[in-house]
């Protein structure tokens, strides 16, 4: 019997507890190779019918909103595989499944801070599912779509830079989404809202360039732009200098300024918690 | 073993709100428009006191409150009023510095992850409870060897039957050496053997490392194989905390004598009712297993008389005597649970 346990033992090497969650957390999206193919899957069918879509508007135009062809099909695979790190369905999905079925009795339970771990959680999820999507971006970028460099290897890096804080902005917002279910019991018409708001702000659907003014004034003015619409233009070299760190500053700020109110809600969200029975 | 209380509560409270809805769709849309709500009392000024190394069991029938006081002695619901102290600790506000000195296996929520080999689980929870290695790996030996869980470290909680798992998950909520364990239906759904095996492993935890253990459970047998004080609710309030022995005299006095007869006498119901006329309605009959049945209270008559009257009266070939059995005082107390009950202010 201690012949088993001896691995278990040297392996148990002093490791944060928030460390070994983000690992726990990428070999729970490894323990399900299915899940991440399919949504592999989808994401290519989606980036397939949008280039289709785009390609006839394109069709005898060169420009469009700003954006020329070449571009465009660059806005699409990013945002597809933008979408796959930042949709990983662990990290928008756990907090509002463990409320919902009433397993965060087992998180409150442990000596870790809730919301912190849950980040953790996530983040090795989606680094898992983050760094399959680059691969699918490598792959159909250099065989099958016409796709541009990034601007220069300085807009290359604080692309990957944009990319993190789109991917915190992101759990952000999933994270108040669920805490706000611990008021409403109802977590699908919050969860539906959310994928609105997202979808049509974070620049996942359109390219927020070719919105009218007041909606892209608005888009700007939102949080949710950081999750796609900025890394991208950073990559596409529209953001530079001055213009680019006051980008960064911002999705930064929003992602000081959801944690806050995450924070905010969590306590008083806990007094409301009812899990009755069981 | 101290007289240290490790678990104090005063006048703890909980409610729920619960919604109140008209059937039908007028009644949703009403809702919808004045939403009502009555307010349901799952707990009611509960007084508690758990002392270091005692082994509670916390018993009352569905909807008592059990699981509602034990969601609030570790941390995970805040009590509508009241207050409770584990290890000098308020559990809702200093949840962190709580979790740390309890374990807690719930029958129906794991601790494990799912997919994960046991293994990798138990070393994930050693490193958020910050357990040192050496303490872990010494703490990990003596609970496999204990649950002899050598087998099942590498495979994952879904692939384990319910026994193995309540198994690990005894293991999984002591690795980190808590003085406190609670225990929600711990053999719930477990069969016959296993059970003894997991109620053997917390009578050790208890008895030989002073573990304090507080437990709620439908299954009698836990009750009295691990228990030396038992505390019943019902309606949120406590109707009854002592030691077991005291439960079973205050409250069992109902005693079951079965008679075997000779023969088979056809007017024997008749004689042992003439016998005793003072039970004539307790008497009865089994027919297909030619035995007489007396059951009755301890307080009307006393169990020497009734045997040595049924004795005389009747050809007794053999005799039993069924003492109460917390058993039947419990299914006793739930039936007749208004009549224990204190009236509600």
């Amino acid at each position: 019997m201690s012949g088993l346990l001896v691995p278990v033992a040297l392996r148990q090497a002093p490791r944060s507890k928030y460390l070994a969650l983000v690992f726990i957390g990428a070999q729970r999206t490894l323990a399900y190779p299915r899940t991440v193919l399919l949504s592999l899957l989808s994401n290519t069918v989606w980036l397939a019918i949008s280039y289709h879509l785009w390609s006839a508007v394109f069709d005898g135009t060169s420009q469009v909103g700003g954006l020329d062809w070449a571009r465009m099909q660059t806005y699409l695979l990013l945002a597809q595989c933008a979408s796959l790190l930042l949709n990983a369905s662990a990290s928008v999905h756990r907090m509002l499944r463990l409320i919902r079925t009433g397993d965060i009795a087992i998180e409150l339970l442990r000596p870790y801070d809730v919301l912190t771990s849950q980040l953790a959680f996530s983040a090795g999820a989606a680094l898992v599912e983050g760094v399959l999507g680059v691969l699918v971006a490598a792959g159909l970028g250099l065989t099958l779509l016409d796709v541009l460099p990034a601007a220069s290897p300085a807009a290359a890096s604080f692309f990957l830079v944009s990319l993190l804080l789109g991917f915190l902005v992101r759990f952000m917002v999933s994270l108040i989404t669920s805490l706000l279910c611990l008021w409403t019991k109802n977590w699908l018409g919050l969860h539906w809202m959310q994928a609105a708001l997202l979808s049509v702000f974070s620049g996942a659907l359109v390219p927020l360039h070719l919105y009218p003014g007041w909606l892209r004034s608005l888009s700007l003015a939102l949080p949710f732009q950081g999750i796609i619409h900025t890394p991208i233009s950073i990559y596409l070299g529209e953001l530079q200098g001055s213009a680019l760190l006051r980008a960064l500053g911002l999705q930064a700020f929003w992602v000081v300024a959801l944690w806050g109110l995450a924070r905010l809600l969590w306590n008083p969200g806990r007094q409301a918690l009812d899990i009755q029975g069981g | 073993m101290g007289r240290v209380a490790l678990i104090e509560a005063q006048q703890l409270t909980r409610s729920f709100r619960i919604p109140v809805k008209a059937p039908g769709f007028a009644g949703a849309v009403r809702h919808l428009l004045r939403p009502q709500y009555t307010e349901r009392t799952a707990v009611d000024r509960l007084d508690l006191r758990v002392e270091a190394g005692e082994s509670v069991a916390y018993v009352g029938p569905n909807g008592a409150g059990k699981s509602t006081t034990l969601k609030m002695l570790t941390g995970i619901l805040s009590p509508t009023s009241g207050q409770v102290r584990v290890r000098g600790v308020d559990p809702h506000r200093e949840r962190v510095a709580n979790a740390r000195s309890i374990g807690v296996v719930f029958g129906q929520r794991s601790h494990l992850w799912w997919d994960l080999p046991i293994q990798e689980s138990l070393r994930l929870l050693g490193d958020i409870y910050e357990v040192p290695r050496e303490r872990f790996t010494r703490s990990l030996d003596e609970l496999v060897a204990l649950l002899e869980l050598g087998e099942l470290l590498a495979r994952p909680a879904r692939q384990l039957s319910l026994g193995q798992r309540m198994r690990c998950e005894l293991a999984a909520a002591l690795l980190h050496g808590p003085e406190l364990l609670y225990l929600d239906e711990p053999t719930l759904g477990l069969d016959v053997a296993v059970k003894e095996r997991v109620r053997g492993f917390i009578r050790h935890i208890n008895r030989e490392r002073g573990v304090t253990v507080m437990l709620t459970s439908h299954d009698l047998g836990d009750i009295e194989d691990l228990c030396e004080r038992m505390v019943m609710i019902d309606g949120g309030r406590i109707l009854f905390d002592g030691p077991l022995r005291t439960m079973k005299e205050r409250f069992g006095r109902t005693c079951a004598i079965h008679l075997a007869l000779r023969g088979q006498p056809p007017d024997a119901l008749a004689l042992a009712r003439q016998a005793l006329p003072e039970l004539a309605a307790s008497c009865s009959t089994q027919p297909e297993q030619h035995q007489l049945v007396v059951q009755f209270d301890m307080a009307q008559a006393p169990v020497g008389s009734v045997v040595g009257r049924l004795l005389a009266a009747l050809p007794v070939q053999d005799l039993r005597v069924q003492e109460p059995s917390i058993d039947s005082i419990l299914r006793d107390l739930y039936e007749n649970r208004l009549q224990l009950q204190e009236p509600r202010r």
